[in-house]
């Protein structure tokens, strides 16, 4: 009886797992692009993100080529979904950020681009909570890759 | 990846040994690889440790850095400079009411005002070791509050005041920034004359009473009198940007009168900058910061900028000791004969880049005999300019 029960459910389950990666599948991927300038003493960077969570980022100096290939990297499931809702909400809410200084000589632009919309620089302090989420949400994105141009282990 | 991590390993130095630290700042245990206090003091020709005594740089920045004393202290004792703690009140560190606490928070990680905040620190104390210096750190990086943290500078006492954050575009004139009886030196920018990264005039530089800062590329050369050689800093040209670079900000301003002072003819607003220091990446200074990516002691990075070439403007006024006669960079603009070395080579443009010139007076990005853009009137040869 227990073992049937557990059987039924445990069809149920993987029956519901892929019937949820055959859409997801069959979905096509959202993706969008963050885009660090680099500063006089930082090389930028770029991260390319898809809704699978699968990312990818490249370094650069300010207005030269990429420098090496690629690495490649895994976002959580959950930071991706967030990421991308809240990259909609931004969107659809007109977020804003405020005029500010830069430190001269460490100070970049910070820009996430989605569906042909782009958003305010991030490095400058955001006007609401709309700006807040998607700032942490990149903040984990690079965590995730362990993206910093000024932190790397030589 | 791989080619990035390789391009950082020659960034970071390794901590030297104990016994290569010499007293009076009178060597450089990283000789060759970045500039030390030494290096800047002789270049220049300042009298470092024989002034400054009882003087005080205000430094103000964004955000906190929690090991801006400790950081300090070792860059300090490695460069053979005195100690300066918050114990001895030497060093005071504030937020932008000029209370010593609450600090601000640190910044967002993609927001560096720690590795700005120590390159500051380190370039007034290599300029002038004898003085005291006050970090004003305001609460974030909103203009206002960065503004609200000038104004604590000036209502803290001290007469001397360096800024390297700045942005565009330019605003009309601000009171803030005219503190009777005191210096404000600001970085000119790190963009260029203008164009693709935005360069050409940023606030607060271009103010009337604020001493523009521009950058240069400070070279020794055996061949010169001086043993130094300078061109107009300029690393988007040097070799097209193959890591971190810039070039110095010039500006003949859109929204700022020329200053009674100022007799350059070809730019009818205020010209910047007015005077420049070393800021190039291919020839950097030396800084301590533990708080950004190394594992201490190790932690020794070579960085450039306008930043820097503030910073080492406002410690070589704080040495001078002359700020009542200052009146913004009026007193320069009087005295800068047989006190600056006048550079002559260089600009700030990059056409294959994409970097211009905001300005169509040739001599606002273009280095020339006596005053231009880039560098202003030149770099010092001592104090009597300041």
């Amino acid at each position: 009886m227990g073992s049937g029960r557990f059987d039924v459910i445990s069809r149920a389950t993987i029956a519901g797992v892929l019937a949820i990666a055959t859409f997801v599948a069959a979905s096509p991927l959202d993706s969008a692009t963050i885009v660090d300038s680099g500063s006089t003493n930082a090389n930028g960077y770029t991260i390319h993100i898809t809704s699978d969570g699968n990312a990818s980022v490249t370094y650069q100096p300010r207005g030269g080529s990429p420098i090496g290939a690629p690495k490649r990297f895994t976002v959580p499931a959950a930071t991706t979904a967030r990421f991308f809702a809240d990259l909609a909400a931004a969107h659809k809410g007109n977020m804003a950020t405020v005029a500010c200084m830069k430190p001269v000589s460490f100070g970049t632009t910070l820009n996430v681009t989605w569906q042909g919309w782009t958003s305010p620089d991030l490095t400058c302090p955001p006007k609401d909570a709309l700006g807040e989420a998607l700032v942490s949400d990149v903040a984990a994105i690079r965590n995730a890759g362990g993206v910093d141009p000024l932190r790397p282990h030589p | 990846m791989q080619c990035f991590a390789a391009m950082r390993t020659d960034v970071m130095l390794p901590m030297p040994m104990t016994s290569q630290v010499q007293s009076a700042g009178e060597t450089c245990p990283y000789e060759g690889e970045g500039y030390c206090p030494n290096d800047l003091q002789a270049a220049y020709n300042i009298p470092s440790l024989t002034h400054g005594t009882g003087k005080a740089v205000v430094i103000v920045d964004a955000y906190g850095y929690k090991h801006a004393a400790g950081d300090l202290a070792v860059y300090r004792k490695t460069m053979g400079l005195k100690a300066c703690t918050t114990a001895t009140k030497c060093l005071r560190i504030v937020n932008q009411e000029g209370n010593p606490s609450p600090l601000p928070p640190e910044p967002p990680p993609s927001d560096d005002w720690r590795g700005e905040q120590s390159l500051d620190l380190d370039m007034v104390s290599a300029m002038c070791p004898n003085c005291k210096i006050i970090l004003v750190q305001t609460r974030d990086n909103y203009t206002s509050d960065l503004y609200a943290g000038v104004k604590t500078a000036d209502a803290l006492g001290p007469k001397y005041i360096g800024v390297s954050w700045g942005g565009g575009p330019e605003g009309s004139d601000n009171s803030i920034f005219h503190p009777p009886g005191k210096v404000i030196a600001a970085a000119a920018g790190d963009n260029g004359g203008g164009g693709r990264y935005g360069g050409g005039p940023i606030q607060p530089c271009t103010y009337t009473y604020v001493v523009c800062v521009g950058g240069t590329h400070l070279v020794r050369d055996a061949q010169k009198k001086r043993g130094w050689n300078e061109t107009v800093w300029n690393d988007f040209t040097l070799d097209s940007c193959s890591g971190p670079c810039g070039a110095t900000g010039s500006a003949c301003s859109k929204k700022i009168a020329k200053p009674s002072w100022q007799t350059d003819l070809g730019c009818r607003m205020r010209s910047a900058a007015d005077t420049s220091a070393t800021a190039s990446l291919r020839a950097p200074v030396i800084v301590y910061n533990s708080e950004i990516g190394c594992n201490p002691p190790q932690c020794f990075w070579l960085f450039g900028g306008t930043s820097a070439s503030a910073q080492i403007i406002a410690g070589v006024y704080a040495v001078a000791g002359n700020a009542f006669a200052q009146h913004g960079a009026e007193y320069l603009w009087h005295h800068h004969k047989g006190h600056v070395y006048d550079v002559l080579l260089g600009n700030n443009i990059d056409r294959n880049l994409g970097v211009t010139c905001a300005s169509t007076v040739k001599y606002i990005c273009t280095a020339r005999f006596g005053f231009d853009g880039p560098t202003g009137w030149g770099t010092p040869n001592g104090i009597g300019a300041f």
